[in-house]
């Protein structure tokens, strides 16, 4: 009954909110905090041109075949290629551990420590090769892009509560894992015997004359194969019953939950550079644009209780984004500028509700006369997953019809870091 | 693929090391078996995610003519699924085998050591060395 009511109101709100929000459509190209939040793919971000296709491949091997791919079927450097991939998993890494993963340097008897920098070892790459083509002085000039991103985790905290829970749950999982390898072992250790014996049988075949020996040992070898096989298909089925055992799975989702909790602190970077050559010309090559990111994101839970069940925080974000090189305005391809944008929200987040105020503000080195902020204040009320009506007061960017004042819903994302997009009065 | 190591009949003391290189799960145990008996676990890597530091498996003229096997359980069931076949192409498991008359022997498990389940989650890496 309830739900059934829930759907009504959502509907209704809905219905009642949609010109509104059709309103802010128009609203003009700004940013937004969320434009400036550390991107996934720096290098494509900074050539604001997607490439056609975009590889990410999860091994070395599957890495150079990618690569050799696009050259054959380009037949040469090919026109519009992405790839995205993370280095830590290409390389082998003989004393890394799971502790080392999951950012815990392990003590026993519970003084386990953070690695609080473990982030920087899943730095992911991306790297794009674009071709477009712009209109400079009047002209049609193709441009090949060459754009080279690096995005990381610098730094990661988690809280003493998960640091605990991960540990725990480690130690758990490694007894259900240490039972099965046990059990495993046993029945192949006894493998080995029956195939050293064989190896030692089949010697004897190999140099036996006496028929009657020589039967004698046939039917041993016989008896040691079947032996063998049977073994072996234990132990096969051994190791697939651990790879279903639910304790096994439970424990395994236990840790990634706990390692997908919002962390207590957290700073990501990245970093990316693009070079054009104008006319597929390598004489004509020149740095096009450079970007950097930095989000920091603190969140601390206003409970006590059992980290799962936190629903209640208050969260700090600030982030900032250097642009330098040619502007990303299409309107005039040639403008070159230094802009950085920095801003931040703080939030006070209580179960379905949130109240927040957030801050942006634009310098731009290149012309001082575009500076701006916009400042508002949102409530927002989380009607179901993934579903929130919104409300916003404060300043816009500019001078002239600056006024932020908008209602609205928002569906699809629930990332913590909404925004609200402004309607203008 | 079995290992030999010469141990040597005197009262020296053979020792093993095992070191895993994983960012997953892992657990290691080892197995001794001795003419006529069965299987005997003589080491386990407990919480230490597989790793197993310098452990004394016996005197020379004891444990000669046995068998060793080094079982070890690699678990990818904490790490995304998209990244398993990077973490199995990349798994790392050394062995060192010291005090013998083989002296320092280092060395790595070989393609038939290693078992992976239907699901790809589990890697099962059995090393078997025998005892000369």
């Amino acid at each position: 009954m309830i739900m059934k009511r829930r759907t009504i109101l959502t509907f209704l709100a809905a219905f009642l909110l949609v010109p509104f929000l059709n309103a802010q459509d128009a609203s003009t190209k700004e940013i937004k905090l969320e434009d400036l939040q550390v991107p996934n793919s720096p290098a494509f971000i900074l050539l604001d041109v997607a490439p056609t296709a975009i590889e990410k491949p999860a091994t070395a091997k599957a890495f150079t075949t990618s690569i050799l791919n696009s050259v054959a079927e380009n037949n040469g450097i090919p026109q519009n290629y992405g790839l995205e991939f993370t280095p830590f998993w290409f390389i082998k890494h003989p004393n890394f551990n799971a502790f080392k993963y999951y950012g815990i340097h392990y003590e026993a008897k519970g003084k386990s420590t953070r690695r609080v920098f473990a982030g920087l070892r899943m730095a992911g790459v991306s790297f794009a090769l674009v071709n477009n083509k712009e209109s400079k002085d009047s002209m049609l000039v193709k441009t090949s892009n060459l754009s080279l991103g690096l995005r990381s985790t610098i730094l990661k905290v988690i809280s003493n509560q998960d640091l605990r829970d991960i540990v725990r749950n480690n130690d758990s999982l490694i007894a259900r894992l240490g039972k099965a390898t046990r059990d495993r072992g046993k029945i192949d250790a006894k493998l080995d015997i029956v195939k050293d014996s064989l190896s030692v049988v089949n010697k004897r075949i190999d140099t036996e004359t006496d028929t009657s020996k020589l039967r004698a040992l046939i039917a041993e070898k016989r008896k040691l194969v079947k032996r063998s096989i049977i073994l072996a298909a234990e132990s096969d089925d051994l190791l697939n019953n651990t790879s279903v055992d639910t304790s096994i799975i439970r424990f395994e989702n236990t840790i990634k939950e706990i390692l997908a909790r919002k962390p207590l602190f957290a700073v990501d970077g990245a970093v990316a550079l693009n070079w054009a050559f104008d006319n597929s010309n390598f004489k004509s090559n020149y740095f096009d644009r450079f970007g950097a990111w930095l989000t920091m994101d603190l969140s601390l839970p206003l409970s006590k209780k059992n980290a799962a069940e936190k629903k209640n925080y208050i969260n700090l974000y600030v982030v900032g984004r250097y642009l330098s090189g040619r502007s990303l305005d299409e309107t005039d391809s040639l403008v070159r500028q230094d802009v950085l944008d920095s801003g931040g929200k703080i939030e006070l987040e209580i179960a379905r509700f949130s109240l927040s105020g957030e801050y942006l503000y634009r310098l731009n080195m290149t012309n001082s006369a575009q500076n701006s902020f916009r400042a508002s204040a949102m409530v927002k009320f989380k009607i179901m997953e993934s579903l929130y009506i919104t409300g916003a007061y404060g300043k816009n960017f500019g001078d002239k019809n600056n006024v932020i004042a908008q209602v609205g819903i928002n569906w699809g994302f629930g990332s913590g870091l909404e925004y609200v997009v402004a309607g203008k009065k | 693929m079995k290992r030999d190591y010469e141990t040597g009949i005197d009262t020296n003391t053979i020792f093993l090391e095992v070191t895993v290189g994983t960012p997953a799960t892992a657990t290691t145990i080892v197995f001794l078996t001795l003419p006529g008996l069965d299987p005997e676990v003589i080491a386990e890597s407990g919480n230490s995610n597989g790793n197993i530091p310098e452990t004394p498996i016996g005197k020379a003229g004891k444990i000669r003519n046995g068998f060793l096997r080094i079982e070890t359980t690699v678990d990818l069931g904490t790490l995304p699924e998209s990244t398993w076949p990077a973490a199995t192409e990349k798994l790392v498991v050394t062995y060192v085998l010291n005090g013998g008359t083989s002296g320092r022997d280092e060395f790595t498990f070989d393609p038939d050591d290693r078992k992976i389940s239907n699901n790809g989650k589990i890697i099962a890496i059995g090393k078997p060395i025998k005892l000369t």
